[in-house]
């Protein structure tokens, strides 16, 4: 009889190890699970932001040289009131972002996404000479911009900032 | 035979315990091997999931800036086999709005299951 208790035990024992261990590795499973959701979570916002980038640079390319000058020269009184002009490090929690507008008929996912387009202050009358890719023309001005988009698409969030310059 | 019974006694009380063990012992394991099936299957269904994401990707950052409209209008699919599974990777160029702007999509599928990336390129 003293015995009898010994098996059951040994064997509730065996099955609690057992049980953890299973348990582990099921934990692990839903981790590998989740990640591998929020993966394309993650990949849908960051696509969202590039293609917010997009728009942003393809409403750049398309201003027209007054425009853009207006933009420069009086910054109150801009028609571009998503380009924002003080500093070269503006508080960007203070900055009207700019909804993307263009790409949601394509794109529906992605209406979280905003940008902003950071005119860059140099000294030298906002004008860049012998920089890059043939804009050292005589006569020609190239403005160069920070765009930034952020979307918080697809439940995740991402960021992408990239350099612009055009020629005009 | 008193104490011959007695023997018999034991064995048999002993035998039971085992039995019983035993009957705990392999209801519990088919409990652990029922939940370690459940887990092989998440992982493999996130690992596929997490291929398909990768090749998706890898596919969509390979088409050349400049030769969208090689993909553009038709749609172009390509099977990659990796592990035994059959990934077909589709990928669709459409123009948006203007002709410099085309969304680029590419969807996975293998196994029933798809996933798709989307986005804008500028050309």
């Amino acid at each position: 009889m003293k015995e009898s208790g010994n098996t059951i035990v040994l064997v509730l024992m065996v099955l609690a190890i057992m049980t953890l261990i299973s348990i582990t590795s099921f934990e692990q499973s839903t981790t590998e699970l989740f990640l591998a959701k929020n993966e394309l979570d993650r990949k849908t916002s960051f696509y969202c932001a590039e293609a917010a980038i997009v728009e942003a640079s393809n409403k750049l390319e398309s201003a027209t040289i007054t425009n853009l000058q207006q933009v420069i020269s009086n910054y109150s009184g801009r028609k571009l009131t998503w380009i924002y002009l003080e500093s070269k490090n503006p508080d960007l929690s203070s900055v009207t972002w700019e909804n993307v507008t263009d790409i949601l008929s394509k794109m529906p996912q992605c209406s979280n996404s905003k940008y902003i387009a950071i005119q860059k202050t140099y000294s030298d009358d906002h004008v860049l000479r012998n920089e890059s890719l043939d804009m050292n023309k005589s006569g020609d001005e190239v403005h160069e911009y920070r765009l930034i988009a952020r979307s918080t698409d697809g439940g995740s969030e991402s960021t992408i900032e990239i350099g612009y310059r055009r020629r005009f | 035979m008193k104490p011959l019974l007695k023997i018999l006694d034991q064995k048999g009380v002993s035998l039971l315990e085992i039995m019983v063990g035993i009957l705990i012992l392999s209801t519990g394991i088919l409990g652990v091997a029922g939940l370690q099936t459940r887990a092989l299957y998440g992982i493999k269904w996130a690992q596929h999931r997490s291929t398909a994401i990768f090749l998706g990707q890898s596919e969509l950052e390979a088409i050349p800036f400049d030769d969208l409209d090689n993909h553009h209008g038709s749609s172009n699919e390509k099977e990659i086999d990796l592990d035994n599974i059959k990934y077909v990777v589709k990928i669709n160029v459409d123009p948006l709005g203007t002709a410099s702007q085309k969304t680029v999509e590419v969807s996975v599928s293998w196994l029933n299951k798809l996933i798709t990336i989307e986005t804008i390129r500028f050309q």
